[in-house]
């Protein structure tokens, strides 16, 4: 009777399965996330903002008359701007309620080694997690975003808004973008390094508003306003005033934002490849 | 096995000590321990880079700064929500609950057990890290009680916020966010408001515990406004009071509240 | 004849809902002292009924006791109560001996007591080895041995014991059953619940089957066993001519009664294989449409064969 090698041995066959083989992750996820009531409470808050730009712009319209629509106070970048960072607030909130758990309850229920038991890849499990978040954090960027643009247009009395600004909504895609993306990328990472959402959550928040404090401190401290971009927020805005052409901040801020907001990005995907595995040493 | 001894009739007691030996040694982790430690580590640090930048004349603007900001304004409700939802968040996310709430003793004395060892826990973790930090700022130009204020400001700020965080962690799971966003938009919001709403927020208090601080922007902007800091007396009152009843209410309605996991919801 | 033991849960139209879901529906039991069996399948409201008898929920409608007590947050109750839940996982961070000790302080037991009695269930339930073992290194049958401990260490009275034989390899569960026998002999009530009746059926003759959140059949297993084999089947028929059909059936010596129904008609057989079999070779003879056909009694029966069969 042969005997036959028992130990586990890599499957080396070629992979073909769907090409996006990481939407039924994303489409789950955001599935869960849909039956969240808090998720539905902030992204109505989030959306709420929008109503109160909306109020600001209208009496800024009705002050100043119709004839000024374009650029009245900076209208066509300034107020998509100011509300997409302000948006920021609520899309940590959001990712604290749908992100932060995501990796972290897959390894706790045990999930995660169903998932890599079926034909995808590492790259897909992670693409997968991250569609989720970052579609997630459009849903109080993008969609404001999108939604402020065609009021706009609707208040407008003619075309003027909308031949007088014509980048901009590619601009309110990438600012969504880059704030979903980086914000969600370290979500995730802080999300794999333990196994309860509930403390993901907490350094996840905890670790953005330290940041808040950090750059209200630190500025006032060493006497250099530069300090304030170690908040995640106004780094953020000093990156998104790049792309809006907008924002107060010291000379060389937006170049160091975009830096930083790249390194973080970047050691929160190599954190990702490093800490999802589909098996767990127990101690 | 031989049953030796009788059945005890156990009582509050019984409840409680073991839940707060347990609820000791579970408060900090080493996972946890070394975020606290990094995150604990930075006041004095901030404080130090003070001394080096700028002198004893810095120090003076950037003590108060530290105390209120990182202190009052974060580590405090941060330290309140990590402890405090865990008393009965922790638990019920471990599938705990069932074998602690079917033990004879009292459901209040279990969680009152888990609920002081989390904040004796809280309490070690920011007195040492104040205390670092106003060692290391030793000579700034303060007034001799500032340094007691601080103290007493976040001592008594947090009981107040780990208890109103563990009340909240009775109704929700979701309890923590809910605690971000009264303590990191809700009271700041408020705080901004000009008139006598930003009396009915915990910061309010704990502020004017610590007295005025000079500053005019961001997280640092004048608090009080026109109705000036509530008096000490009446600050710690409603802090000390705020614990008190958030603790009583939370041991009321745990004795009658059934958790149901979350997938048979 | 024996006298009636007296009862230690009694149930009155017990309901319990979770949301839209009802997990309990209008039960009304008792159960006695000794061995009883809590039977049915997978989500027929087992362990909602222990989870409510053991004071973890409250009912959503009716009422229950045990020992005489309302069982919720009733410390007074569970002093006398011994309770092992479903659920895999609890306390993961703490040592076999450590997590069974520190359910034993907090029961009251004073510290050198609670260790000797740790240790003593421990051994008694064949884990004595795993003293020092982390539950979260633990298998799941080992983690299912150690939650029995848990519930046998303060000698209680009655003990609610929740799938306790999941997980167990054969030799495990039988020194599991033999345990559980030997307890109830030492006049311990147990209730016990399972979804596979061979298992219940080697620890008790006395089972409640529970099927769809109600009570469906309760008693000793051979009269249950006799109570579906003799009890007459009824069968629905639903068509356009009920009565022809009725005056076919009328002269079958397995039908004992006929009736209508809102226009169908209901059939009691005593043998109702026969009555199937015979049934469409007489349809079509006779050329009598049919609708319908459903049997109110399928039910209990298909549950039992579940159980019995696996």
């Amino acid at each position: 009777m042969p005997v036959y090698d028992q130990g586990y041995r890599p499957y080396e066959g070629a992979l073909r399965t769907r090409f996006l083989r990481w939407w039924p992750i994303t489409r789950r996820c955001l599935f869960t996330v849909r039956k969240k009531p808090l998720a539905a409470v902030l992204i109505a808050g989030g959306i709420l903002l929008l109503y109160e730009v909306i109020l600001v712009y209208a009496t800024g319209v009705t002050e100043r008359g119709f004839s000024r629509i374009v650029n009245p106070w900076g209208y066509g970048d300034g107020i998509f701007y100011d509300l997409l960072t302000r948006e920021t607030y609520f899309v940590v909130l959001l990712l604290m309620v749908s992100g932060a758990g995501q990796i972290a309850e897959d390894v706790r229920t045990g999930a995660l080694q169903i998932y890599f038991s079926k034909p995808i890849t590492h790259a897909d499990y992670v693409l997968g997690k991250l569609g989720a978040v970052v579609l997630s954090g459009c849903l109080l960027t993008l969609l404001p975003g999108a939604l402020l643009f065609l009021a706009c247009a609707a208040f407008s009395p003619d075309w003027s808004f909308l031949t007088g600004n014509p980048w901009l909504p590619l601009r309110i895609l990438a600012f969504s973008l880059l704030i979903s993306i980086v914000l969600g990328s370290l979500v995730l990472a802080v999300s794999s390094l333990g196994r309860k959402g509930r403390v993901a959550a907490i350094v996840f928040g905890g670790a953005y508003f330290f940041s808040m404090v950090l750059g209200e401190v630190l500025p006032r401290i060493l006497a250099d306003s530069r300090y304030e971009i170690v908040h995640l927020g106004r780094c953020l805005g000093a990156a998104g005033s790049t792309i809006f052409t907008q924002g107060d901040f010291p000379a060389g801020s937006p170049a160091l934002a975009w830096g930083i907001l790249a390194s973080l990005s970047l050691v929160s995907v190599l954190l990702l490849a490093r800490k999802v595995k589909a098996v767990e040493v127990v101690r | 096995m031989t049953a030796s001894s009788p059945a005890p009739r156990p009582g509050f007691l019984s409840g409680f000590a073991p839940s707060f030996t347990r609820g000791l040694a579970t408060a900090i982790t080493v996972k946890k321990g070394l975020i606290l430690v990094v995150v604990l580590a930075v006041p004095a640090l901030l404080v130090l880079a003070a001394r080096l930048h700028g002198g004893p004349r810095a120090l003076g603007h950037a003590l108060p700064a530290v105390v209120l900001v990182v202190y009052l304004q974060f580590l405090v409700p941060i330290a309140g929500l990590l402890f405090g939802t865990g008393v009965i968040l922790d638990d019920a996310g471990a599938g705990n609950l069932p074998y602690l709430f079917t033990r004879p003793v009292p459901r209040s004395a279990v969680v009152l057990g888990k609920s002081l060892a989390a904040l004796l826990a809280a309490a070690l973790c920011l007195v040492l890290s104040l205390a670092v930090t106003l060692l290391v700022a030793r000579g700034a130009r303060v007034g001799t009680g500032f340094p007691g204020r601080a103290m007493t400001a976040v001592l008594l700020a947090l009981p107040a916020y780990l208890a109103a965080f563990t009340f909240l962690s009775v109704f929700t799971r979701w309890a923590l966010v809910a605690g971000f966003f009264y303590a990191f938009g809700l009271e700041f919001f408020l705080g901004m408001i000009p008139g006598m709403i930003r009396k009915s927020t915990l910061i309010y208090y704990a502020r004017s515990l610590l007295g005025e601080v000079s500053g005019s922007r961001g997280m640092l902007r004048a608090f009080f406004g026109r109705e000036g800091p509530a008096s000490p007396a009446l600050a710690a009152g409603v802090l000390l009071g705020t614990a008190l009843l958030g603790i009583l209410l939370t041991c009321l309605l745990v004795a009658g509240k059934e958790f149901v996991s979350a997938e048979r919801e | 004849m024996s006298s009636p033991r007296p009862p230690v849960i009694r149930a009155e139209r017990l309901s319990r809902w979770y949301g839209d879901v009802i997990g309990l529906n209008d039960v009304t039991a008792v159960v006695s002292e000794g061995i009883t069996g809590l039977v049915g399948p997978n989500g027929a409201g087992k362990s909602t009924f222990l989870r409510i008898v053991s004071g973890e929920l409250h009912p959503s409608g009716g009422s229950v006791t045990v020992l005489g007590e309302v069982p919720f947050a009733n410390p007074r109750l569970h002093r006398r109560m011994g309770y092992c839940p479903e659920g895999d996982r609890f306390f993961d961070d703490l040592r076999a001996e450590d997590f069974v000790r520190h359910l034993l302080r907090l029961s009251g037991w004073p510290r050198p007591e609670a260790r000797r009695r740790a240790r003593e269930a421990l051994a008694e339930v064949g884990m004595d080895h795993a003293r020092d073992t982390r539950l979260r290194a633990c298998s799941k049958g080992m983690r299912q041995r150690i939650k029995i401990a848990q519930a046998l260490a303060a000698d209680p009275e009655i003990l609610l014991l929740d799938e306790p034989l999941t997980g167990l390899d054969p030799v495990a569960r039988h020194e599991t059953i033999e345990l559980l026998r030997r307890r109830a002999e030492r006049g311990i009530s147990i209730l016990v619940s399972s979804h596979v009746l061979h298992e219940v059926e080697s620890l008790t003759t006395r089972i409640l089957l529970i099927n769809r959140g109600r009570i469906a059949a309760t008693g000793e297993m051979e009269e249950i066993r006799d109570l579906i084999d003799r009890h007459p089947r009824r069968i629905r028929l639903e068509g356009p001519e009920p009565r022809r059909l009725a005056s076919l059936l009328v002269d079958r010596e397995d039908v004992r009664s006929l009736g209508f129904s809102d226009g169908a008609l209901l059939v009691e057989t005593t043998d109702p294989e026969a009555f199937y079999g015979d049934l469409p070779g007489l349809l079509v003879r006779h050329g009598i449409p049919l609708t319908g056909l459903s049997s109110p009694d399928d039910r209990l029966q298909a549950v039992f064969d579940y159980l019995v069969n696996g």
